[in-house]
């Protein structure tokens, strides 16, 4: 129950490698939207440029056209200011369209790209990291690295460009003007600076009560009959009360610092106004300044401060991202599964698969598996049978090849399996594994593995031999239902069943199942030996037996014991041996399970 | 608007904030309204040529009324944003509270993760709206009526002419900003589809790989993929619309405020001064437009937020305490707490779990479900100070009964009596006081050892403590521990292993001296010697405590006083151990499977 606090401390990691380098990485997933972003770029380049000649053309029209009561001047300035404006409502509106959509789509390549590599690297790594936390590195991860290539270099582009653009005005209108502007600049990027120095470990704290809050509902509910036991309802509620303040207090704190700087901005507005109306003022009194160019001078004003934040807060988003790329390229830099030798042509088990003294840790140090020597030869059902965690999963393990064993070797017809093809090899074997998985999707897609070459009708008559088709067909939509998470809407056998029908589709030569431990009710276990008994038909088979039918249903039984093969030999043999197998089978097939 | 009775129930209790609130948006609109007022007067008095004293007297009244302008638009935003706050720390303490003292029909309905987003963003987004978005939406009318009453006295043609592209503005988003609040949705759907891939791909990672279907999973996920950027780009587009068109309607305003303007200026029916003033009100009208039209989209938004958030407070509980405290038989509830007898029978009991059938479930499934009675006819006694075991197989309702022992459910039929009084007339919290449990699956928690431990019992002390540590054989692990008791366990401490768990979860269970002790199954990762020395050592110090026991073991049942059998949810045997033996039944069964076991452990 003890679960790690949702990427908590991946917040407070600070990228160690340099940012050049997860540029270069990156540039591959958004140089195919390259057009798309130059574009883009020259539409932020037009929208604001025109943007900053807004008060440029009120200036004009107040000065030339209305001071000189030009009335036809007059309605040809509206006309520009229309086009003008016209103009940056076109390059703005696409401009953002599309750079959105280029953030998008390179966020998908990028999403695709860590999603299909996780898929190539070997079992062993999810045994190492939780689903939770890979689904917020192909997710979360990759969003906050979208944001580098999209909002953020057009925000940074944008601000400069603004920035240069209304100084140059400025200061070719009238430079004296433009210097007092200009004073009033460095303590606003200072503040700045200070702001996002001292808020972004004020958010951490904040994100940081926010999992706290999350991990404590989680543990209240899981340990809800102990806390009401126990009469700890109001000692959490105490808790929750005490971390809300925690959340608080960070909100509050984050919120008073960015209304600071909300206030400054506010301020500088008015005291670049004041100055500029009192100084600017006396000039126009003076009849050194037209009070068109006080005006453009009072709109620039409003306008000057909101690239000076952008660009800080775009700093900070930076370094967010790096972070974020960083964790994206460990993953990314994941070994996959070792490339083996393809053999030409479809690989057929022609003899049999024969383990020798072979010897399996998961960790490299426990070994799970001591001197296994087995052969099954092609066409044999063999049935695995042991206490859990006696080492059975482990040698299906093995067959499959999701994992390779230190000691020994394991042969297909005589070939390594380690020098073998994994996808050949797996081509050949039907896996039936104990927890039955469902797939987001239709009925139909699960039982073809998501193949769409194969066709229903093949599907279908899959799932009539293993006795699902009438199951399916209670719903509405028969095979074409949609499976909430997990295959929630089917009871335990059915899934089994289900599992079986994917089997059936696959065709294998070699058929693993590792039997589910849950027992079901009197007709579900008659459609189960059924199915079972039309799935070994011509096949190769080495099942994890926990049922008694399936014992009586295969030609060798093999017992593993404690990491070891302790008996083998047909169902008859073993018992009149009364071993290790005769307890076995009084333990686990016979009356039910304790 | 009743389904967000939770906002206004809030405001209700808040009254003298709320005015506090109106007033202060009152006197920030009129500030920035103040603001063109006075430039109007600077521009016009250049053009007339007014002397310095005086530029300096107004730019000085300008300045002031900015500062004044950004302390309002600083506090009041901040005030706003601190009441959402705080209504989020009352509403979230409010409904975890509630769902403290919820049963197993609500762990049922919501999973955790369901839980906690309900209290994470759907409250968080409730408590904008119950605030800052209505109180956006009162500045914003302020601002419309103040910003229009200004401009018609200056000049009602041109405010006329001006205006009404913005009721546009306010048509449109209406229409608009419901098709975003839709698409937002699907995009959002989208982005849980991909979370659920990525889920089931990982957690089945033996079967893609197994199946070689890693190409295909790869092109499901790719086709996902493009619709959630269709989906987002489709938000976007829609996004992107109100937004330029609303940009447009601003400067169609100033467009018509140039021309239009320019040309009452040059007739001399507008003063220059008032003509820059009424370029700054269309700037100033645009975002309370905004706001206005927003109220109506964040407004259903927080009613679905408000509807998810009470759906957890509203939730039945399973046990109701009794209704009026005279129901408590008089003086009965204490004293049968602090008087030595304390027997507890169950009488006939039948109980289920009874939730309604899924969406999807076949009638014989739902059947299994709300008829399947867990216990049936179920009768136990408990007498003071007895050891009693149960045995049975998985799923045979052994934890059922716990369940109903600590008043966690109530039976549907039959009663559980303390010492003949039915336990649903005692006060709830003083009845569980009488338990000490230790559950099949040692619960711990993010906190200190001994916070894991005392949990709540502090009376005894440290000396209680030390005592319970030392009875639990745990005293050798606390010494390793760097920080002794105080060390922190869970996510960001230690990590202890499942026998050392398990050895804290039944300490906890023996604080505070409890009559009757509940070992669910409770030493299952303790190998055979330490269980059997604990348990010696707590059968010397308990003398007096009633003892009920799960167990595999032999040689813990063995010396029970009394033993219930169990098996789909019916008592089948019961007797001693002896007893039973000689009756060649269930328990025999289970007896000889267990040598068995023992035996295989051994070889």
């Amino acid at each position: 129950m003890f679960y790690h606090g949702a990427g908590l401390s991946d917040e407070e990691t600070k990228p160690t490698g340099k940012a050049s380098v997860y540029i270069r990485r990156l540039w591959p997933f958004f140089r195919t939207y390259l057009g798309r972003v130059i574009a883009a770029g020259g539409l932020v380049l037009v929208s604001t440029g025109l943007g900053l000649l807004g008060p440029l053309l009120l200036k004009r029209a107040i000065d030339v056209n209305i001071g000189g009561g030009d009335l036809g001047g007059l309605a040809v300035t509206s006309l520009i200011y229309l086009g003008l404006q016209g103009g940056v409502f076109f390059a703005t509106f696409f401009q953002m369209v599309w750079l959105f959509q280029v953030g998008e789509a390179g966020a998908a390549d990028l999403k695709q790209a860590v999603f299909r590599h996780l898929l190539d690297v070997p079992v062993s790594f999810f045994d190492k990291h939780p689903v939770g936390k890979l689904i917020s590195r192909v997710e979360s991860d990759t969003e906050a690295l979208k944001m580098l290539f999209t909002r953020t270099s057009v925000m940074l582009l944008q601000s400069v460009l603004m920035l240069v653009g209304m100084s140059l005005i400025m200061a070719l209108t009238s430079w004296r003007l433009y210097l007092l502007v200009l004073a009033l600049m460095p303590p606003f990027v200072v503040a700045f600076w200070v702001f996002q120095r001292k808020v972004r470990p004020v958010y951490i704290g904040v994100r940081r009560s926010v999992a706290e809050i999350n991990s404590l509902v989680s543990e209240a509910l899981k340990g809800l009959p102990v806390v009401q036991v126990f009469c700890r309802q109001q000692r959490f509620a105490d808790r929750m009360n005490n971390l809300n303040r925690q959340k608080y207090r960070g909100e509050m704190k984050a919120m008073t610092l960015w209304y600071m700087v909300w206030f400054l901005v506010d301020f500088g507005e008015v005291l670049g106004l004041g100055l500029v109306l009192g100084f600017g003022g006396m000039m126009a009194l003076r009849g050194d300044l037209t009070i068109g160019t006080l005006f453009m001078f009072v709109a620039y004003i409003t306008r000057l401060f909101w690239p000076l934040r952008m660009i800080s807060d775009q700093i900070n988003v930076m370094q967010r991202a790096f972070a974020s790329a960083e964790r994206v390229f460990g993953m990314l830099d994941q070994k996959p599964e070792p490339e083996g030798e393809q053999i030409d042509g479809q690989l057929n088990l022609r003899e049999g698969i024969a383990f020798e003294k072979v010897g399996f840790a998961y960790d490299g140090e426990k070994f799970v598996l001591n001197d296994i020597d087995l052969v099954v030869r092609k066409g044999e059902k063999v049935a695995l049978v042991g206490e859990t965690g006696g080492g059975k999963s482990s040698i299906v393990n093995l067959v499959l090849k999701f994992y390779t064993a230190q000691q020994g070797r394991i042969l297909f017809d005589g070939r390594n399996l380690a020098d073998m093809d994994r996808h050949q090899l797996r081509g050949t074997v039907g896996f039936v594994p104990q927890e039955v998985i469902m797939f987001p999707g239709t009925v139909l897609d699960n039982l073809r593995m998501m193949d769409s070459t194969v066709p229903r009708e093949t599907v279908i008559e899959a799932a009539k031999r293993a006795r699902i088709h009438e199951a399916v067909l209670k719903f509405p939509n028969g095979y074409d239902t949609n499976l909430i998470e997990r295959g929630v809407n089917f009871s335990l056998g059915e899934r089994q069943l289900l599992a079986f029908a994917r089997a059936l589709v696959s065709d294998p030569q070699i058929l693993i199942l590792d039997e589910a431990t849950s027992s079901v009710d009197p007709h579900t276990e008659q459609l189960i030996q059924e199915g079972l008994a039309e799935l070994l038909v011509g096949r190769t088979a080495i099942i994890v037996a926990h049922r008694l039918a399936t014992i009586q249903m295969v030609d060798r039984i093999i017992v593993v014991h404690k990491g070891r093969i302790a008996e083998q030999g047909s169902h008859e043999e073993l018992l009149a041996r009364d071993g290790l197998y005769s307890r076995f089978y009084k333990l686990q097939y016979v009356g039910g399970q304790a | 608007m009743s389904k967000l009775a939770l906002v206004w129930n809030f405001w209700k209790r808040h009254k003298t904030w709320a005015t506090v609130l109106v007033l202060s948006t009152l006197v920030m609109t009129v500030l920035s309204l103040a603001f063109p007022y006075v430039l109007r007067f600077i521009i016009d008095g250049i053009k007339q040529g007014i002397d310095r004293s005086r530029l300096i007297r107004y730019v000085l009244l300008l300045a002031g009324l900015g500062f004044l302008r950004a302390l309002s638009e600083t506090v009041l935003p901040w005030s706003r944003g601190r009441t959402n706050e705080r209504f989020q720390w009352t509403v979230r303490n409010r409904v975890f509270r509630k769902m403290m003292d919820m049963g197993h029909s609500f762990i049922n309905k919501f999973p955790t993760g369901d839980a906690m987003e309900r209290l994470d963003h759907d409250l968080e987004e409730l408590s904008w709206f119950a605030c800052s978005g209505l109180f956006r939406a009162v500045s914003a009318v302020f601002t419309v009526l103040f910003a229009f009453g200004i401009m018609v006295s200056m000049n009602p043609l041109l405010t006329f002419i001006t205006v009404l592209p913005m009721g546009i503005g306010v048509v449109v988003w209406m229409k608009l900003g419901p098709l975003v609040y839709s698409r937002y949705k699907k995009w959002r759907k989208k982005i849980s589809e991909i979370n659920n891939r990525i889920e089931s791909s990982f957690t089945g990672i033996r079967l893609v790989k197994g199946y070689n279907m890693e190409e295909q999973v790869g092109a499901r996920f790719r086709e996902t993929l493009d619709e959630r950027v269709r989906d987002a780009v489709s938000t976007v587009r829609v996004q992107m619309r109100i937004h330029v068109f609303y940009e447009a309607i601003a400067e169609i305003g100033i467009l018509l405020v140039l021309w239009v303007g320019g040309f009452l200026v040059i007739g001399a029916r507008l003063t220059l001064g008032e003509f820059v003033a009424f370029n700054a009100y269309i700037l100033m009208l645009v975002g309370p437009m905004f706001d206005i039209g927003n109220l109506f989209v964040s407004g259903r938004r927080a009613q679905a937020g408000a509807e998810r958030v009470s759906a957890l407070e509203q939730h039945p509980t399973e046990v109701k305490p009794p209704d009026k405290p005279g129901q408590v038989e008089p003086g009965s509830a204490s004293s049968q707490v602090t008087s030595d007898g304390t027997t507890l029978t169950l009488e006939n009991v039948d109980f289920s779990y009874g939730s309604a059938p899924e969406a999807g479930e076949t009638p014989s499934q739902a059947e299994k479900k709300t008829g399947g009675l867990v216990l049936k006819n179920v009768s136990m006694t408990f007498p003071a100070g007895s050891r009693i075991g149960i045995a049975g197989t998985v799923g045979s309702g052994k934890s059922t009964i716990f369940r109903l022992l600590f008043r966690l459910a109530d039976p549907q039929k039959g009663r559980v009596r303390l010492d003949g009084h039915d336990v649903r007339l005692l006060d709830l919290d003083e009845y569980r006081q009488l338990f000490g449990y230790a559950p099949q699956e040692a619960t711990l928690f993010s906190d200190t050892l001994k916070n894991n431990i005392a949990f709540g019992r502090e009376e005894g002390g440290d000396s209680e403590l030390d005592q319970v540590v030392s009875l639990a054989q745990l005293s050798s692990d606390v010494a390793d521990m760097s920080k002794g008791l105080e060390e922190k366990l869970g996510e960001r401490g230690t990590r202890l292993s499942g026998g050392q768990k398990e050895r804290v979860a039944i300490a906890r269970a023996l604080v505070g001296k409890p009559r009757i002790l509940v070992f669910d199954d409770a030493t299952s990762a303790l190998d055979a010697e330490t269980e059997k020395e604990l348990i010696d050592r707590l059968d010397k110090e308990l003398d007096k405590a009633t003892v009920i026991i799960v167990s595999h073991r032999l040689s813990i049942l063995s010396e029970c006083d009394r033993i219930y059998v169990l098996d789909q949810g019916e008592v089948k045997e019961e007797g001693t151990h002896q007893e039973l033996l000689g009756r060649r039944g269930l328990y025999w069964n289970l007896y000889e499977r267990q040598l068995i076991k023992e035996e295989l452990e051994r070889l």
